[in-house]
């Protein structure tokens, strides 16, 4: 907990000395700054942004143990830069890492009413090759729960039209080590809602956790794996 | 006479701020005493509620299927969402409104309001189905309970569902703006599924007011022909002009109907209560409040507001509609108590309906509303869209749904 603390960056990135962040100079922005994690495979072998499958959405769970994230790969740069709203302001979303800059993560807490996947189940899935029955296409985070969708490649802003106050799903700060082709997840920014995660999950969280355990930051390593592979049924929508 | 509630304060602390006092703890007011404290944290919100234990009137149509226990619906305290919210739970019914002196009037003393708002939901009117002596509508309320506003009516029907040994199931559906449009479809879906289920010899007999079901028709008609033929026997255009409770019959324009045991809803109106606090719009025919559509103030008093399903909107009166709206008059409420004003948007009515309990299958809707200016009407937006074809998917869908609903107004 020591670590992490608010910083407004602006030009951080020329003091990642090294490592490419994938993403264009920065106008200040609201960082959360958590543990610097590597992105592991489940045998705890760095994953390398070019394996990554722009097929289907992969889950690491990050900054807390209990807290789920979703890692894409896009099959298309975003542009990056948009201008999200969030609890405390405008923000720029800095777009995506990796080598061709479509490498994005999200939470995968739903910032409308708190859904995530489980591992019996999720109702807040990516459509990376099927067609999203409620957003129309494909492409798009969409959580059944309350029919929220949330487009990644404009920095998780919620984009169904006839919904209101719904706010950009928190993206998750990525570093990109163009030497090694590994990530890392270093940062939470936009409105983050892990305080109101573990109060409505409380009781869900101690019985798979223990107690104490789910509030417990990642550290070192995160490892990834696929959606399909998190959550056994994937509610579709 | 001294009357209850006049004379004596409420046990309650000085209002630390603009006193906001909502009374009514149902989706609507459950978040707004939520929101409109997250909107403006000067408010001193307080919530007034007459039942000491939160039990969900949605989703208990699942309940009588077996697909949930009565926890999933009653593991909710006020005293939690009120404490996780910054707000007061004051358990007391209403008994009076001064809005002159800004007074409420409680079975537990007067509160005094800046902002009050009513989220009374609805009362039934036996008078629509023909029963206007208080012997029959009585008989009735005990003997054949709607389950649509008491938890005890929930209870009673779960007991008669599981208990029943055969024959006739009756139920209906009502004209009007009823609570909850999918619910009859649901419930006669629910009650057949575990029938069928438990091999019992049973028929739910569905008489429906109205010449089709009212909404996602093509899902409940296909699960009445492909889950149920041999158990929902499906009547529309059906008036119950009158009932007979001692000899289980109800009539309608052209026939007599007898049924074994069954649960009888009744027409709908507003909260009784708005009547009483001098609030309701007598020319309206389901006598709801008299307010500003738009803003949801009382007609000509800026301090006190009317939510949920005494709204006089053509809006689905359930419990996203209700969720959904709350946030908006939060929004309406922190602004006016800042000077202030804001736009008006439709709420959302997500609804999902279980049509399977075993497999879980389920149907749903995703509905907003616009708003004619000039003929000042609201109707369904041209955004809103139907799910039919039952699946897996919005079983589960229609379980996270209610979940998502009780972490929102609870956590």
């Amino acid at each position: 907990m020591d670590r992490r603390n608010f910083i407004k960056f602006c030009g951080i990135t020329t003091a990642l000395a090294g490592f490419q962040a994938g993403y264009p100079a920065l106008n200040a922005a609201e960082l959360k700054e958590y543990n610097r994690v590597k992105l592991v495979d489940g045998k705890g072998q760095p994953i390398k942004a070019k394996d990554l499958t722009t097929k289907d959405a992969y889950v690491f769970n990050y900054p807390y143990v209990s807290t789920p994230c979703f890692l894409i790969n896009l099959p298309a740069k975003p542009p990056g830069g948009d201008k999200l709203e969030g609890s405390n302001g405008e923000y720029n979303w800095e777009g995506g890492a990796g080598a061709d800059g479509t490498v994005v993560a999200f939470t995968a807490i739903c910032s409308h009413q708190l859904s995530y996947p489980k591992k019996d189940g999720t109702p807040i899935s990516y459509y990376a090759t099927e067609k999203s029955e409620d957003a129309g296409k494909i492409g798009v985070i969409v959580c059944c729960e309350h029919d929220r969708v949330y487009d990644p490649a404009q920095g998780g802003k919620m984009i169904a039209t006839n919904k209101k106050a719904t706010q950009p799903m928190a993206a998750i700060r990525l570093e990109y080590d163009p030497a090694t082709d590994e990530l890392y997840a270093k940062g939470v920014y936009g409105t983050e809602r892990f305080n109101d995660f573990f109060k409505a999950y409380k009781k869900e969280l101690m019985e798979e956790y223990g107690p104490g355990v789910a509030k417990q930051e990642v550290a070192d390593t995160a490892a990834v794996v696929l959606l399909t592979e998190y959550s056994a049924v994937k509610d579709r929508c | 006479m001294r009357m209850l509630g006049t004379g004596a304060k409420a046990k309650l602390p000085k209002a630390k701020g603009p006193r906001l006092v909502v009374v009514g703890g149902g989706s609507s007011g459950l978040t707004i005493a939520k929101y409109a404290k997250k909107e403006y944290p000067n408010f001193d919100v307080v919530l007034v509620e007459k039942r000491d234990m939160y039990s969900s009137c949605f989703s208990s149509n699942l309940w009588y299927a077996g697909v949930i226990n009565l926890e999933f619906l009653a593991d909710h305290s006020f005293l939690d969402a009120a404490k996780n919210n910054k707000y007061t739970f004051f358990n007391a019914t209403v008994t009076g409104l001064d809005r002159t002196s800004r007074k409420l009037l409680t079975t537990e003393g007067e509160i005094d309001y800046d902002y009050l708002v009513l989220a009374p939901g609805i009362s039934y009117d036996y008078s629509r189905i023909g029963v206007k002596d208080a012997e029959t509508e009585t008989a009735l309320r005990m003997t054949y309970p709607g389950g649509y506003v008491n938890p005890t009516e929930h209870v009673t029907i779960k007991q008669k569902v599981q208990g029943f040994e055969g024959g006739v199931f009756l139920l209906n559906t009502p004209g009007g703006n009823y609570r909850c449009l999918p619910a009859p479809y649901e419930r006669a879906c629910m009650i057949a599924s575990y029938f069928k289920k438990s091999k019992i010899k049973a028929k739910v007999l569905l008489i429906d007011h109205n010449p089709d079901i009212t909404i996602k028709a093509k899902g409940f008609h296909a699960a009445f022909s492909e889950l149920y033929k041999d158990y929902i026997e499906y009547k529309p255009s059906m008036e119950i002009k009158s009932v007979d409770v001692e000899k289980r019959t109800i009539k309608t324009e052209f026939d007599s109907i007898t049924f074994d045991d069954g649960a009888i809803y009744p027409g709908v109106r507003g909260s009784t209560l708005l009547e009483k606090l001098g609030v309701m719009d007598a020319k309206n025919p389901q006598r709801e409040a008299l307010i500003d559509t738009l803003k949801y103030n009382v007609i000509g008093d800026d301090r006190v507001y009317v939510t949920g399903d005494s709204r006089p909107h053509p809006y689905s009166k359930s419990a996203n509609t209700a969720n959904t709206e709350a946030k908006y008059v939060a929004k309406v409420l922190a602004a006016r108590a800042q000077g202030k004003d804001i736009e008006w948007y439709s709420p959302e009515t997500i609804c999902y309906s279980l049509v399977n309990a075993s497999p879980l299958e389920g149907i749903s809707v995703d509905a907003t509303y616009s708003y004619d200016a000039k003929t000042k009407s609201f109707a369904f937006s041209k955004d809103t869209k139907m799910f039919e074809d039952r699946d897996a998917s919005k079983g589960r869908g229609t379980l996270s749904w209610a979940k998502g609903m009780y972490r929102d107004m609870f956590s």
